[in-house]
């Protein structure tokens, strides 16, 4: 299951039915950020597509009649609506209609009866979400839950709408199941089954290999309250990546696995491990053209850039990740981001309260450390020791609240959310013989990495799933949907937001697929999340009580 | 073919530079040596069903090794090939053909040690294969599609022919205007024959005039002329009066709702006639495409030059160059005609539309010029050609001595020794790896054309002989490429066939 060569393909085939000649393309606020993760702008102009164009723009558009239109929209009530608008006044010549999920019927003959003969096709053309990589679909939705940490009616029906278009783009007829804990997911899980049965002929000639597994965020809130090692989870944690773009300096710079084969390579590899990769790079460069300079820090590697345009002609996008290394690192230093991480590790995984309590405080205290980071030691404290009798969630909260003064909203917030009597889960690893064998081990052998000890709960439900033994009584199918016999695929929808950390663990699974087998997995999510995104989402669960 | 025949070449001669290596594994290594297959040169530039049948059948062909050993390394030649097609196939199919066919194939004097080694060896490869999964090697495809356009259609036929209608009266009307007006334009004022539309214009009166718009009646029999045919002869009559300065009373007032029929209509006459723009940007498309595929064959043609082969000769391959040359500067002219000047008056995002057609095409030539290699003068050239002379000369001895070499210990250990064949690095015998990763879709392939083959409907079929048969498969290609504009391959084929023209008539087969 490749989601982005998918997309790609779909958006090509909209490129060859419009034909040649020059083109326009017509999008609204979500397809626009489906073609701008699948193809690079100049790659649409080399297809003849030279314009592009909000279908929802407040500026009224140019007329250029001698343009082609392609309009890739959602079949939404307002698209439908501005669409006919459109047709009664033409500004193309041609248009081609494409929507992104199942249109109705009376829709389309409300859009004809506007048109006088400037459509020339219309299709559904199942993308309905944005393909951020090979295994990862995310919707692009801030905050789908409402005030009552349930799903709102309009994510919840956008959601099956991307559940249902993901699906007929991977030719997948799967088995739903769903986190039994949570009432979201069992009726998401429902109404996708439901609509699975009506559209009975979109899926005819779907393969019956997949299982889609829906799950909350909720079961797991420690993975988006960590710091991250690995690049691309910790470009979007400190710098943020939206749609595969981040932001440095002013500069828009795009980091797509697709483009750029540096950050392909790198994606999942640790902060100290990049560094050395560049600098190998730059040493390959130096002895071709015998250059002599001594490359040791980050800041080397920035003056080195700076000094040998040659450098950024040969590697091509490395000079690029120069500088997203360069950010990383400042930040790393000025927020003591490796004391912090050390701490928030020993709080989710060692676990000794007293021992955690005491470097929380004393974290708290120092100026050096960002509001940011207080407020995540704090709620992942409050998260772990949630029900330890002598925890002292308030006494910290009072101290947070110099620097963040909706500090205890935002705990009760996350208790609520995702505390234990809600998730109902072992998050921290449970009290079975084989969990405390397998810590023991661990203690054994101590530990390689410090900063990265914790692995995502969804780790543990891929490898169970992996293995075949699912948790019937965690996810069990639903009711109305039908068995599939053999899963060789797994959709992992996670409701209200993955993280980076757990799109790695997804990634490693379909590497380790290539070697030695296993189910190829998929993860598609409301929107990626990073502390300050989780956070902002408590923020506004909370209410501000 | 029957040997004797000067005309005809024989011996172990490269299909890439015709020289004559002498034996098979000269031959054999000359040809990995000296024409590998290199995955970063473009699939284009090599005429695909050409030389890799020609290179397959080289390595296959290969006497001076047991059948065994021969077909272990055809069968995994064609499973690499195949491989990229389905692996799980492959694990079916290998197993069978070592063990049925490797027995009753075996000609050595003693098979049966050399038949276990060899088996053995297969099921360690074969038990490898098993531990690994069987993963078909994914292909992404398009998912789901459902077209809608047909129920579209019929949904909107009901209203366009409404409005067809509409818009057809109003013409009409406007013609029996237009037409019975009276010739003097001072009577015309405010005297319309017809009364209905007399009524519907009086109805706006001058208060009105923010709902009602005035045109002029030029405009307005332009437009009924392109509309119904029938009006040319008023216009013709009208011009006369026309002439002199716009006259108020050539004035006729209509109703917003038809004007915007009216204007309607007038749109799609004008969609019917595209903008200069159109054209000239139709030429650019093609030209970007011309030198798109011009400019592997000449890479391809300037480092076979560069290298000192004699495959091409200097001076077509300057004339490509020439060719490519003269079509960057149309490109760059006519792109940045396209892209026009800032005083021309334009939209912003029509301005951004002919900007960004230039930036297409600078790039492609861009793209065009990093790849384009120098050509060395005559002079030099003649020098090249002299050291690859010589070059290959030094290694067709050298492969010689070791093929020579190598015969005489296979003739001394042929019954103890099976590695023997290894003479010939293995590792170089083994397809290589571009075979599989070779991209296809910018490749050029002419195709078997029916008309070349004897129509299946004569009752006679006349059997042609095999010379000829080939002759007219190559025309084909050739006109074909000719229409493609596969400069290198027309001047390939033409060299071909020019070689099997001479074989015919050597054959005294009938030459037209």
């Amino acid at each position: 299951m490749d989601i982005l060569a998918t997309v790609r393909l779909y958006i090509g085939e909209m490129v060859a039915q419009a034909g040649p000649q020059m083109k326009v393309l017509l999008m609204d606020k979500e397809t626009t950020g489906i073609v701008s993760c699948a193809f690079a702008q100049s790659e649409m102009m080399h297809k003849e597509v030279y314009l592009f164009e909000k279908l929802d723009s407040p500026v009224p558009r140019e007329q250029i009649k001698h343009l082609k239109c392609i309009v890739f929209v959602r079949p939404t009530q307002e698209n439908i609506t501005l669409l006919c608008q459109e047709l009664r006044t033409p500004k193309y010549a041609q248009y081609f209609i494409f929507f992104s999920n199942i249109a109705n019927k009376s829709d389309i003959k409300q859009l004809a009866e506007a048109d006088e003969e400037e459509v020339r096709e219309v299709h559904e053309y199942f993308c309905d979400g944005i393909p951020l990589s090979k295994h990862l679909l995310s919707i692009g939705m801030r905050n789908p839950y409402d005030a009552s940490f349930r799903l709102s009616t309009t994510s919840l029906l956008h959601i099956k709408q991307t559940i249902i278009a993901l699906t007929l783009a991977l030719k997948k007829k799967p088995t739903v199941c769903y986190q039994r804990t949570n009432e979201d997911c069992e009726r998401l899980a429902g109404e996708v089954a439901q609509t699975m049965r009506r559209e009975d002929g979109l899926y005819r000639n779907c393969k019956e290999d997949t299982m889609l597994l829906i799950v909350d965020r909720s079961e797991d809130c420690a993975t988006p309250l960590l710091n991250q090692w690995t690049y691309e989870a910790m470009v979007h944690e400190l710098l943020g990546i939206q749609n595969n773009r981040v932001t440095i300096d002013g500069q828009n710079l795009v980091l797509s696995e697709l483009q750029d084969d540096f950050y392909e390579k790198n994606v999942s590899a640790n902060f100290g491990e990049i560094g050395q990769n560049i600098k190998t790079l730059m040493e390959q460069f130096q002895s071709k053209t015998q250059i002599h300079k001594n490359v040791e820090s980050i800041a080397d590697m920035k003056s080195f850039v700076d000094e040998y345009p040659q450098f950024k002609k040969m590697s091509g996008t490395v000079s690029k990740h120069v500088s997203v290394v360069g950010e990383l690192s400042r930040l790393v230093g000025t927020e003591s981001l490796l004391e912090v991480s050390e701490l928030e590790q020993s709080i989710v995984v060692d676990g000794d309260h007293s021992q955690c309590l005491d470097r929380i405080r004393v974290l708290l205290n120092n100026r050096k450390i960002s509001n940011l980071n207080a407020t995540r030691l704090v709620l992942l404290y409050a998260l772990r020791f949630e029900s330890n009798q002598s925890n002292d969630i308030n006494g910290l909260i009072n101290i947070l609240k110099q620097r963040e003064p909706a500090a205890s909203s935002l705990v009760r917030s996350l208790l609520r959310f995702g505390g234990a009597t809600r998730r109902k889960n072992e998050l921290f690893g449970g009290q079975s013989a084989v969990e405390m064998t397998k810590r023991f081990i661990k203690g054994l052998k101590g530990v390689e990495n410090v900063y990265t000890q914790h692995t995502p709960f969804l780790l543990q439900t891929i490898d169970a799933i992996s293995r075949g033994k699912v948790n019937e009584q965690l996810y069990p199918k639903h009711a109305s949907s039908e068995f599939v016999p053999r899963v060789d695929n797994i959709i992992i929808f996670m409701v209200g937001g993955a993280t980076y950390q757990e799109l790695f663990h997804v990634r490693a699974a379909n590497e380790r697929r290539l070697q030695s087998g296993g189910p190829a997995i998929l993860l598609a999510t409301t929107h990626m999340l990073n502390t300050k995104g989780f956070i902002e989402q408590l923020r506004a669960m909370g209410g501000g009580q | 073919m029957d040997g004797g025949s000067t005309g005809i070449r024989q011996g172990f001669i490269c299909p890439f530079c015709l020289v004559d290596l002498g034996s098979y594994n000269a031959l054999a290594a000359h040809v990995e040596n000296d024409h590998p297959e290199d995955a970063n040169t473009p699939a284009v530039e090599q005429l695909k069903g050409f030389f890799d049948k020609a290179k397959r059948s080289i390595k296959r062909f290969d006497p001076g090794l047991d059948i065994e050993n021969l077909r272990g390394r055809v069968s995994s030649g064609l499973t690499a090939v195949a491989s990229s097609s389905s692996m799980t196939q492959i694990d079916e199919t290998s197993p069978k053909q070592t063990h049925q066919n490797t027995p009753t194939t075996t000609r050595s004097n003693d098979p049966t040690p050399r038949f276990e080694a060899k088996s053995k060896s297969r099921e360690r490869e074969l038990r490898q294969r098993a531990r690994r999964p069987e993963l078909p090697p994914y292909r992404p495809e398009i998912g789901v599609t459902q077209k809608h356009t047909e129920y579209y259609v019929r949904c909107r036929e009901a209203s366009v022919n409404d409005l067809a209608v509409r818009t057809n009266t109003l013409i009409i009307r406007m013609d029996k205007l237009i037409n019975e007006a009276p010739a003097d334009p001072a009577k015309r004022k405010g005297k319309l024959t017809n009364p209905a539309l007399a009524a519907a214009m009086q109805d706006e009166d001058e208060e009105s005039a923010k709902k009602a718009e005035v045109r002029s009646l030029e405009k307005l029999a332009d437009l009924a002329q392109r509309t119904s045919g029938h009006l040319r002869g008023l216009i013709g009559s009208s011009k006369g009066s026309r002439d002199g300065t716009e006259d108020a009373a050539e004035q006729l007032r209509v109703c917003v709702p038809c004007l915007s029929l009216l204007e309607k209509r007038e749109l799609q006459m004008e969609a019917r006639n595209p903008p200069a723009l159109v054209s000239i940007y139709e030429r650019l498309i093609i030209l970007l495409n011309e030198i798109s595929n011009l400019s592997p064959a000449y890479a391809k043609m300037a480092s076979s030059i560069n290298n000192g082969e004699a495959l091409y000769s200097l001076s077509s391959a300057e004339e490509i160059r020439s060719k490519i040359a003269r079509k960057q500067q149309e490109i760059d002219l006519i792109s940045k005609s396209i892209e026009g000047d800032e005083t021309e008056n334009m939209g912003f995002r029509e301005r951004q539309l002919r900007k960004n057609i230039r930036f297409v095409a600078i790039q492609t030539l861009q793209n065009v010029i990093s790849n384009m290699q120098g050509l060395p003068t005559a002079e030099k050239y003649a020098e090249l050609a002299e050291l690859h002379r010589r070059k290959v000369a030094r290694q067709v001895e050298e492969q010689r001595a070791i093929a020579q070499r190598a015969a005489t210990t296979a003739a001394r250990a042929i019954r103890s020794d099976t590695s023997s064949p290894e003479a010939i690095p293995a590792a170089k015998m083994t397809p290589s790896s571009s075979f599989i990763g070779r991209s296809v879709d910018d490749g050029w392939t002419p195709e078997l054309s029916h008309s070349l083959h004897n129509n299946p409907f004569a009752e006679q079929v006349e059997q042609k002989h095999p010379l000829e048969e080939q002759r007219d498969i190559i025309k084909g290609y050739l006109s074909q490429a000719a229409a493609a504009g596969r400069l290198e391959e027309v001047e390939m084929l033409e060299r071909n066939l020019r070689d099997l023209e001479i074989a015919m008539r050597e054959h005294q087969i009938h030459t037209p």
